[in-house]
């Protein structure tokens, strides 16, 4: 049997038996390996090879920032600033869910610690106020995935540094389609609202909502310090992170005083299992996606796209609907570094700028956050709202279509991706596309 | 019992690891800024220190984050029947032991290879860069032993 066949079915059949995902790369690889008559060793070079990247560092000190919002006060003040700012539409606490995920995904990168700390608190509370649970559930899960999109995204880093592709320009780029997807999820609560007579909070009045401006502003510098300082040239995004958990550790301990001291081992050793995870999924598909290279996937791939079309928007629907269905079993970190190669050769033939390429593939992994089964921020939030998991999924299904949607307008406009970049940092934009 | 109290200690260890090797982290790459942006002195040999505490969390959490049922898995199979339930606890074990092994033994295998090339900005063999790979492999065993115990002697009662 072809080794690619092996490799992908023998993954696919190991992951369907419940293995965990980073072990059943490992796995199917040292399989192929050992088919391929190739040492052993090579599996523990390349996962090695796979994380020996100073970029990733950004990715622990996003994930530390995401604990450290959530165990201060950040996040309720966040939640305040949404309130005062959208909560007296039609439909508000519905809009404030969506709004404080698009700000929470502009400081912390992780959608699933926007699930956890957002839906805590907004699920019981929209529940209460008359919505219903399956749509509380699934709206948290769907605006939870801004996490990905908005920068500072984790996938984003990953893409970046794996794909040769500037961290900085795909930050940019993710910044407008983002705000277009919450915007989306607005108008769609919206209309929910005015159909089904969602409550609307009172508007708190200007000078309450210039206090919770106030009191929400200094952790609102975090997405200037890293954006900021990534556009100015001050800052790498490993840097602007470092700077970013400075920034709110010092908000948390000395001005809020909302985290102790004591408290910090506590969370710094539950930040090392929080990122370790994702990082050792990453290290399993160093060696899965080097393999794939070896074994020539991203040609016959093309190869055989090219054999069905040579149009590029239809190459790239058919690499959307495929993206699609990678993101329901895997998780976009994993997605993304194992179908990389493929990823661009497709973009390459399609005549895709690389950013372009990067953030549309983003956008449309984020989805597979909340479809199943493989829908880990539906999941947390369904465990948060109590919902029926089925009715969870039937209520996040046309909020997904919107993320959709929205990849689909940026691959005929493509500067919705590409505009921000042009504008702010062409010297990292790649020619192409 | 014995190895269960093993196992808390080895978490217990691990965790006091963590916090420390993270906190080491910060300040690590927090004076690679300062030395870059503010001093205009690079200290080439922050950048190695990081890699080097960064890998060894990864794996050593890795290893801690299998006790805590922390490594992502996907549901596609009806986890309510016992059947399934005892199938896939079978197979998760022993994908769980071949993984562990190759990390031990060949892992170690390539942190001896490695050990002849020095980090030359710290002056150490790059042999640690690589140790944590088969510490993994091994705290992996240790925990994969206290999941077999729970998942066979559970079975049995």
């Amino acid at each position: 049997m072809n080794p690619l066949v092996v490799l992908l079915l023998s993954f696919f059949v190991l992951i369907a038996i419940r293995v965990n995902i980073g072990f059943a790369l490992i796995l199917s690889s040292a399989f192929v390996i050992l088919l391929q008559d190739l040492p052993l060793v090579s599996v523990v070079n390349q996962m090695f090879a796979g994380i020996d990247s100073f970029t990733l560092l950004a990715v622990p000190f996003f994930m530390l920032l995401g604990r450290i919002l959530n165990a201060g006060s950040i996040t309720t003040r966040l939640l305040e600033v949404a309130d005062g700012a959208v909560g007296h539409i039609r439909g508000g606490l519905g809009h404030v869910n969506v709004f404080v995920s698009m700000v929470f995904a502009s400081l912390s990168g992780s959608a699933a610690a926007d699930t956890a700390s957002v839906g805590s608190i907004l699920i019981p509370a929209m529940k209460k106020a008359g919505y219903p649970a399956p749509f509380a559930v699934a709206l948290t899960a769907a605006s939870s995935t801004l996490g990905v999109i908005i920068p500072p995204s984790i996938i984003l880093i990953v893409y970046g540094a794996f794909g040769n592709v500037s961290i900085g320009a795909l930050f940019v780029g993710g910044v407008v389609p983002g705000i277009l997807v919450g915007l989306f999820m607005m108008l769609y609560t919206y209309i929910l609202a005015v159909r089904y007579d969602f409550p609307a909070n009172p508007f708190p009045g200007m000078r309450k909502l210039a206090r919770v401006l106030v009191r929400g502003a200094p952790p609102l510098m975090i997405p200037i310090i890293v954006l900021g300082g990534i556009i100015a040239g001050l800052f790498t995004p490993t840097e602007g992170a470092i700077g970013a958990v400075l920034w709110a550790l010092f908000l948390s301990l000395f001005i809020y005083r909302d985290i102790k001291f004591r408290e910090l081992p506590k969370l710094f050793s539950d930040a090392v299992i929080d990122f370790a995870i994702p990082m050792f999924t990453v290290a399993g598909a160093g060696i899965f996606g080097w393999l794939i290279a070896y074994l020539g996937a991203s040609q016959i791939v093309v190869n055989f796209i090219l054999g069905v079309t040579d149009n590029g928007y239809l190459i790239m629907i058919l690499l959307i609907g495929f993206l699609l269905l990678v993101g329901m079993v895997l998780n976009p970190i994993s997605a993304t570094l194992i179908f990389l190669p493929i990823i661009q050769a497709l973009g390459d033939t399609a005549g895709m700028n690389p950013i372009h390429m990067g953030v549309l593939s983003t956008i449309t992994l984020s989805v597979g956050l909340v479809t199943p089964p493989y829908g880990i921020c539906l999941l947390v939030a369904n465990q948060i709202g109590g919902a029926s998991l089925g009715r969870s999924m039937l209520a996040a299904a046309p909020i997904c279509a919107l993320t959709i949607l929205v990849g689909l307008l940026s691959l005929l406009f493509p500067d919705i991706i590409l505009g921000l970049p042009k504008l702010l940092v062409p010297e990292l934009i790649p020619s192409g596309g | 019992m014995l190895l269960h109290r093993l196992c808390d200690w080895m978490a217990a260890i691990l965790r006091v690891f963590a916090w420390i090797a993270f906190a080491a982290l910060i300040v690590t790459v927090g004076l690679q800024v300062l030395a870059r942006n503010i001093l205009h002195e690079p200290m080439i040999w922050t950048g190695d220190i990081a890699q080097l505490l960064f890998t060894w969390l990864i794996f050593l959490g890795a290893g801690a984050g299998l006790r805590t049922g922390s490594h992502y898995t996907v549901d596609l199979l009806p986890m309510h029947r016992p059947l399934v339930k005892a199938f896939t606890g079978c197979t998760g074990l022993i994908s769980g032991v071949l993984v562990a092994l190759i990390m031990l033994v060949n892992g170690w295998e390539l942190a001896v290879i490695r050990s002849a090339a020095p980090i030359q900005s710290v002056g150490i063999s790059r042999f640690w860069m690589y140790l944590p790979i088969p510490l993994c492999g091994a705290v992996m065993l240790l925990f994969l032993a206290e999941i077999a115990k729970d998942l066979f002697i559970r079975r049995d009662a």
